[in-house]
């Protein structure tokens, strides 16, 4: 990167501190490779303003991008993208913080006033349709994963430039077709698979290739939630609007606009105002039931659910496939592509540490994987749960030679529903420590068992030739790798769309955004192959012309598998 | 993503606390309590039901007294078994075996090995063990030898007459597994598997919990075994550290260390069936004496999941065996001795109920289970054992001598077994609103558990009373780790191996746990 300022990566925290003072740059912004703000913010569309899009309308930086338009067919999102998210629970807007919406990052007091700078759209092909008249530049996919090829495809045909959303593409055949459109159009495509923004992962590399852990040997990483059928909550199985479907759920919007009226009765001061908003929300919510009745066009059709008698036991509507499109097939592609692939990718990170940087990144050997649904019934297509083992080769692997051919590093990976024991995190086990990530957050190096008496470890980093050293405290606290000042750090939202923005204003080949569509492609590879290994019930070989755009090779149409 | 000590602490007071509360074994404590029994002090006999065998203890050889065969040995009761002869190939692990049986048989008064050695025949071979049983009036053997022998001597034993114990694996194939099982039946002999889990207080309790569905509905067991190989090992053919022969006597120990070297005195020995010395002190490094990792821990791991899956209510019991297995296995360490692959890992999928083969339903919607092991050398971060979850709870089992229990919700809350409000007395699991842990329900848990061994001393007693139970005993006369146990475990263990080796998922067929059928996914 022809910006990455002179310094090791042994001193980035220390000098990172000194460049966060730089005008409207942060750490991530010195860290990776952007260090000076830019001249005028990337003016932006964005497609999506759900749960994700409204995450990454909160991490955009004023300074770096100006949204100029939205679009969202769902009333619901529309007012989530402008005001945030009000969801009540216990009688605070706990989402807010992580979804503040457009008004309160840019300013904005009033949504008519929003509304001037803003134009807001329902499909998606009416933003891209006023593109130029709005004068945008690039968009922000995040809708739901069926859309993202023809949307991203659609949008750099007309020479916009795209961050998207992970999964790139719902089959590997989409992710070339979007990969190829962008370099022969050289535009950025970046996805937003947002470990590779974030401190802490690119902090453990550095912990692994210092070789704090020893060998390298093996990795784990899981992603337990506690979904469970009514009466209790399921993330994944949002409510619909009244009058969409007769169903026992556990949150009833007619009874939250109730609620919300009744305390906005009562309410006074600077409340009357959150209580406006919450109600707001709700009725927006409710008025998805437009929707009931909705345009095949606009790429949801429904499914009816059979037993293996034929009988019809559950009817999915457009709308509900809509909602819920994490749940079906034809919309999302299961647990693997929304919570496998980030640790997957994860994953991918500690293996590049094996190698000798800036060695190419390693493709996967093979995937054992196994899925079903012990918790739920008919009412969705994907599994509960999934776990598998993905091998990677070590850097002395050869396929062909009997001495080195079972050098492969294995990825045990497990994602459930029904139990959120010990949450989602990834660890790596070396030869004289245990390294643990948890929630993208909490960075540690951990020695011996792990039992009582053994300790988590401080890194401390000599200074000059000398190499670290570890030292273990039995009772001390970790040493939690930190933030510059040791605050809470970014996931990498954030930076992310800093950086892709950046390139946007700095075009050159060196200038790239760190998960491009190769990387991505990869990832996505790694999630749909292993759901094809479930579902043709047989472990799979990976094959190296998958990982190449320009090749026609996929999984899909090597395995002979017909699309959904 | 994993427990902190504290976390540890809490889980195991809750434990504790299930153990104790009227809903789960309310009634064994009382008993307990009343009778003046504790674990190790007839508890165990009571609740296993068994006392000692007829007319005396069982008379004994034990065949094999490296790591495995010490352990058992010192587990031994004296009050239920007799050791009248001991084998092994190795001159250091007979004196092992001697110094051990001083230390158990102290009632017998020896002072010195020689007056032991007296009363307790020592042989070089299985063999010879084996030919001088009538001389010795053995009842019985004990098999620890290296896992390639276990059928043969088990085969040779039972042909003598002599009812048996084998280590785990009972055999590396699925037809000597049946060979074995058919002879001790044909014989009318008694032979018990040794996977000391099935005996094991903690999860004799735990067990118990799946059982009242306490976790409500196992939907997931997720299986580990962490060893980890110690660093800086002297090159081949060094003689022994003075830690190595600390070690030695210390045999109670679970910690595994199978790079031990070989000693000076027997660096020259020539030993029956190896190459060298170190392939014989180090045999659980070669595929063709151990079986690899599946063989060695995969075979003990996979017992003890099966019992957890054949506990929950959920269970197909229609399909009491798994439906498939696929797994990956890899070298990957610098300096790996012999040639097993250093990792394994690998799924198991049971059916529970509402399970549907047909090929209208996905396999990922069918109403399954997945239990994944992951067998790893190189790092002990966690120990070993399994974590089983439900609906409502979790329970986690370390190293075969601790067991936590916890909420789905968090795993640093005190928690409270009660009654099930809306149903048939299912016990719920509820985090009390002021945190207050139920002391009373813990303390009398943490009270019969105190003391327990992880099963070793009463697999032995139970199977010395099986051998010879007397005439009018109500007792259970039928080893809890059967021949049919021990076939179960050997058919997972061979399938997982071929599914790692063939790279492809193995179907199982209900044949190969048939003992009378002569289809084994041996030759797969």
């Amino acid at each position: 990167m022809s910006n990455s300022p002179d310094v090791s990566r042994r001193d980035f925290l220390k000098a990172g501190v000194a460049a966060s003072t730089l005008a409207g740059v942060g750490l991530g912004g010195f860290y990776f490779g952007y260090n000076k703000a830019i001249r005028s913010p990337v003016r932006v569309g964005v497609i999506g303003t759900g749960d994700e899009g409204s995450v990454l309308i909160g991490a955009l930086n004023p300074n770096f991008i100006a949204v100029k338009s939205i679009a969202d067919i769902r009333p619901f999102n529309q007012f989530r993208a402008f005001h945030g998210d009000w969801t009540n629970k216990d009688n605070k807007p706990s989402l807010l913080p992580v979804r503040p919406g457009l008004m309160s990052i840019y300013g904005w007091k009033t949504e008519t006033e929003a509304k001037k700078r803003v134009k807001v759209y329902g499909p998606y092909q009416e933003l891209l349709e006023n593109a130029k008249k709005d004068g945008i530049e690039a968009i922000i996919i995040a809708t739901p994963l069926h859309l993202h090829a023809e949307i991203a495809i659609a949008a750099m045909n007309q020479g916009l430039h795209v961050i998207t959303e992970k999964l790139m593409a719902q089959t590997v055949g989409q992710c070339k077709e979007m990969t190829r459109v962008a370099d022969a159009r050289r535009l950025y495509l970046a996805i937003g698979h947002q470990r590779h923004y974030n401190v802490k992962y690119w902090q453990a590399k550095d912990w692994i290739q210092r070789g704090l852990l020893g060998d390298v040997h093996s990795i784990r990483a899981q992603w337990h939630r506690s979904n469970l059928p009514p009466p209790y909550n399921d993330s994944w199985k949002m409510p619909l609007p009244p009058g969409a479907k007769q169903e026992n759920m556990p949150i009833k919007l007619d009874a939250e606009i109730v609620k919300a009226r009744k305390a906005l009765q009562q309410s006074y001061g600077s409340e009357t105002e959150g209580w406006l908003k919450v109600l707001g929300q709700l009725e927006a919510q409710v008025a998805d039931r437009q929707l009931i009745q909705m345009d095949k066009a606009l790429g949801y059709k429904g499914k009816t659910v059979k037993d293996a008698n034929g009988k019809i036991v559950y009817d999915c509507t457009p709308l509900e496939e809509l909602i819920r499109w994490r749940l079906w097939d034809q919309t999302g592609a299961g647990m693997m592509a929304e919570l496998g692939s980030h640790q997957l990718d994860a994953a991918s990170i500690f293996v590049s540490a094996l190698y000798p940087e800036g060695h190419p990144h390693a493709h996967p050997l093979r995937v054992v994987a196994a899925a079903n649904r012990p918790i739920f019934g008919p009412d969705r297509d994907i599994e509960d749960h999934v776990c598998c083992i993905i091998e990677f080769p070590m850097p002395e692997y050869d396929e062909k030679d009997k001495k080195t051919h079972r050098k492969k590093i294995s990825v045990q990976y497990a994602s459930i529903n029904g139990n959120g024991y010990l949450g989602y995190g990834e660890l790596v086990y070396g030869t004289k420590g245990t390294l643990a990530l948890e929630k993208e957050q909490d960075l540690k190096l951990l020695t011996g068992s792990g039992d009582e008496g053994d300790g988590e470890t401080t890194v401390k980093v000599s200074g000059g030739g000398g190499g670290p050293s570890l030292d273990t405290q039995s009772s001390g606290p970790a040493r939690k790798a930190g933030g510059a000042a040791g605050g809470p750090v970014s996931r990498g939202y954030v930076e992310e769309l800093e950086h892709w923005a950046w390139c946007i204003r700095h075009p050159a080949p060196e200038n790239q955004p760190r998960c491009t569509p190769k990387v991505a492609m990869a990832d996505a590879i790694i999630a749909l192959t292993t759901n094809l290994a479930v579902r043709t019930g047989q472990p799979i070989r990976f094959k190296p012309e998958w990982f190449e755009s320009e090749k026609d090779d996929t999984p899909e149409r090597d395995l002979k598998i017909e699309p959904t | 993503m994993y427990l902190r000590a504290s976390d540890k602490v809490s889980g195991v007071e809750n434990f504790h606390s299930a153990v104790g509360s009227n809903l789960i074994r309310r009634n064994l404590v009382t008993k307990a309590l009343h009778d003046g029994l504790s674990p190790r002090h007839g508890l165990e006999a009571e609740h296993f039901k068994y006392g000692k065998p007829k007319d005396g203890p069982l008379v004994v050889g034990i065949l094999g007294t490296g790591q495995q065969g010490l352990r058992l040995l010192s587990a031994i009761n004296p009050d239920y078994i007799v050791v009248k002869s001991v084998a092994d190939l190795r001159p250091s692990n007979q004196d092992r075996a001697a110094e051990a049986l001083m230390s158990v048989y102290k009632s017998k008064g020896w002072t010195t090995a020689e007056e032991m050695r007296k009363e307790v025949a020592f042989h070089a071979s299985y063999e010879e063990l084996l030919k001088s049983a009538v001389h010795d009036n053995l009842n019985a053997v004990i098999i620890a030898l290296p896992s390639h022998l276990h059928a043969p001597a088990a085969l040779a034993a039972l042909e003598a007459g002599l009812h048996v114990f084998v280590e785990t694996p009972m055999a590396l194939t699925v037809a000597d597994a049946k060979k074995v099982a058919s002879k001790a039946a044909q014989k009318n002999l008694i032979l018990a598997v040794g996977q000391q889990r099935c005996y094991n207080w903690i999860y004799d309790h735990a067990l118990e919990m799946v059982r009242l569905n306490l976790l409500d509905d196992v939907h997931y067991i997720r299986s580990q075994w962490h060893v980890l190989k110690p660093e800086n090992k002297p090159a081949k053919g060094e003689s022994a550290k003075k830690e190595d022969k600390k070690k030695a006597k210390r045999p109670d120990e679970f910690k595994i260390d199978w790079w031990q070297n070989v000693p000076k005195e027997e660096a020259d020995l020539k030993f029956a069936g190896y190459s060298n010395p170190l392939e014989l002190v180090r045999w659980q490094l070669y595929e063709k004496y151990s079986g690899g990792l599946l063989a060695e821990l995969g075979s003990q791991l996979f017992e003890a999941a099966a019992m957890f899956v054949a506990a929950t209510p959920n269970r197909d019991s229609e399909r009491p065996y798994p439906l498939s297995v696929a797994g990956s296995g890899s070298q990957i360490l610098r300096d790996s001795a012999g040639d097993i692959d250093d990792h394994v890992h690998c799924v198991f999928e049971y059916a529970i109920q509402g399970y549907v083969e047909d090929k209208s339903i996905p396999l990922k919607a069918r109403k399954k289970i997945a239990v994944q092991f992951d067998l790893i050398i190189g790092n002990e971060f966690d120990g070993y054992g399994e974590t089983v979850l439900g609906k409502q709870g979790s329970l986690v089992l370390e190293n075969e001598q601790k067991a936590m229990l916890f909420h789905t919700l968090d795993v640093d809350k005190s928690l409270r077994v009660v009654e099930k409000k809306d149903s048939k007395g299912v016990p719920t699991i509820v985090v009390p609103k002021d945190g207050k842990a139920d002391e009373e329900s813990e303390a009398l848990g943490r009270l019969v558990l105190q003391g327990a061994d992880a099963g070793f001393a009463t697999e032995l007693e139970h199977w010395a009373f099986c051998c010879k139970p007397p005439a009018d005993s109500k007792g259970n006369s039928k080893p809890l780790c059967d021949a049919a146990a021990g076939l179960y475990t050997t058919v997972l263990t061979v399938a997982a191996a071929k599914a790692v080796k063939l790279e492809t998922r193995i179907d199982f067929k209900k044949e190969w746990f048939d003992v009378k059928s002569d289809e084994t996914p041996d030759q797969l």
